[in-house]
């Protein structure tokens, strides 16, 4: 068991060796930072911004920013995909502005928003507006697919609200408020992210990343990058253990 | 408890002003070959389905207590916890599972047999608060001891309610003392 768990980390130890040294042989082939910055250059680059406290600030900035967008998709995607379940007429009302808002692109929906707004709270509607159809797609999704026969048996037996809910409705919506969130929070991160770099909001991430850009350095440009990978990992990871410590706490 | 039932499904008549007369206090049993809608006449009488045209109001306005055909318990929840969503009355519950031979099973009901997941819903049944109690098929998956276990503790709990019993198997209620006998 033990040496299975080793010999896995030994291969996935050795497979992001070979993409390192992959990606070190290329930038030394190409021989231009400009172009492709080489991974010393890129940690050197990540040490720097990490000396300078405008980095935190940034990173603070944008990551609260991006958790408003978020948490808020999510109560409204919530209740709003309540009410839908409830109302038929308004579910059917909404199921096209939903559907066209999941096809609009990103780029597009910035735009627009910094026509309404101002670029300090851009990225904030942004993550919102990324989200909200998937959180309220999928509970929907949830809240239709909940047994009938158990609808059934609470009806008769006069369950009482909060143990409907417990017993019947969170069980079968969270799984599907899980997947949901996974799936928003890396979309929440692209698309805010690509916000801040449109419409460049005063410290943060995406101005970073564009002044980077902007002065040719190119290290600093993949330091951010991967500055945003792992706050994007770190996201999805806390939420879908958040979501998934709820589920298990209503199991109980 | 009297009712007048008129529904169809489609094209299909299962009921055109169907007479309903259900003894109080007595046990009925509701018999009848498959399709004929027995089991749509007890979701008439709970409140789950609607009727054409008629008359049931005798049977909504009272408080009903129902062992459908499958056992529609709450898989995660223990069999204590599936009887305390209708009961408050946790010493009773216990007992009651003691009895069963299900009192210390902790496990999700998820763990269980068919046969054991049958019982705690004839258990909920019964303890829920009511005035009359739907059977549907409620002996299938129990073996003959079980089933006499389970008769003795229905005339037990059951003393003042209203019974009424959907089974194909006359012998199912061979414990069990029936007063009225309908066939649709």
């Amino acid at each position: 068991m033990i040496s299975t768990i080793y010999r896995k980390r030994i291969k996935s130890f050795l497979i992001f060796c070979f993409w390192v040294s992959l990606w070190a042989l290329v930038a030394k082939l190409v021989g231009h930072q400009l172009l492709i910055a080489s991974p010393k250059e890129v940690v050197i680059a990540l040490f720097e911004l990490l000396k300078e406290a405008e980095f935190y600030s940034s990173v603070l900035k944008t990551c609260l920013k991006i958790a408003i967008g978020f948490i808020s998709s999510l109560c409204c995607g919530v209740l709003f995909a309540y009410i839908c379940s409830r109302v038929t007429f308004i579910r059917e009302l909404f199921t096209p502005l939903i559907r066209l808002i999941r096809s609009i692109p990103v780029a597009s929906i910035v735009i627009v928003i910094l026509i309404w707004i101002s670029s300090k709270n851009l990225s904030i509607v942004t993550s919102f507006m990324m989200s909200f159809p998937i959180i309220y797609e999928n509970v929907l999704k949830g809240i239709m697919n909940v047994d009938t026969k158990l609808i059934e048996m609470a009806k008769v037996f006069h369950l009482t609200k909060t143990n409907k809910l417990k017993a019947i409705y969170l069980p079968q919506v969270l799984p599907y408020l899980e997947s949901a969130t996974v799936l928003s929070l890396g979309l929440c991160w692209k698309a805010g992210v690509a916000a801040e770099i449109i419409g460049l909001p005063t410290g943060t991430i995406g101005e970073k990343l564009y002044q980077a850009k902007v002065f040719f350095d190119t290290p600093s440009v993949f330091a951010w990058t991967a500055v945003i990978i792992l706050l994007s990992f770190v996201f999805e990871k806390v939420f879908a253990l958040l979501i998934k410590k709820g589920i298990q706490r209503w199991k109980v | 408890m009297e009712g007048i039932i008129s529904k169809k499904f489609k094209e299909k008549v299962l009921f055109d002003n169907f007479h309903l007369v259900i003894p109080e206090y007595k046990i009925t049993w509701i018999k009848g070959n498959s399709g004929k809608g027995k089991t749509t006449l007890l979701r008439i009488l709970a409140g789950l389905e609607s009727i054409d045209s008629g008359e049931v109001t005798d049977f909504l306005k009272r408080r009903c207590s129902y062992v459908f055909q499958e056992p529609r318990l709450i898989e995660h929840y223990s069999a204590l916890d599936n009887l305390l969503l209708v009961t408050k009355d946790e010493a009773k519950a216990k007992a009651l599972l003691l009895e069963i031979g299900l009192g210390e099973d902790k496990l999700p009901v998820s763990k269980f047999s068919g046969g054991m997941k049958s019982r705690v819903a004839i258990l909920r049944a019964l303890l829920a608060p009511s005035d009359f109690i739907l059977f549907d098929e409620p002996f299938n998956g129990l073996d003959s001891d079980n089933k006499t276990l389970i008769s003795k503790i229905i005339l037990r709990e059951a003393e003042n309610k209203t019974l009424i019993f959907v089974t194909h198997v006359e012998q199912d209620l061979a414990g069990l003392t029936v007063n009225n006998v309908i066939s649709v």
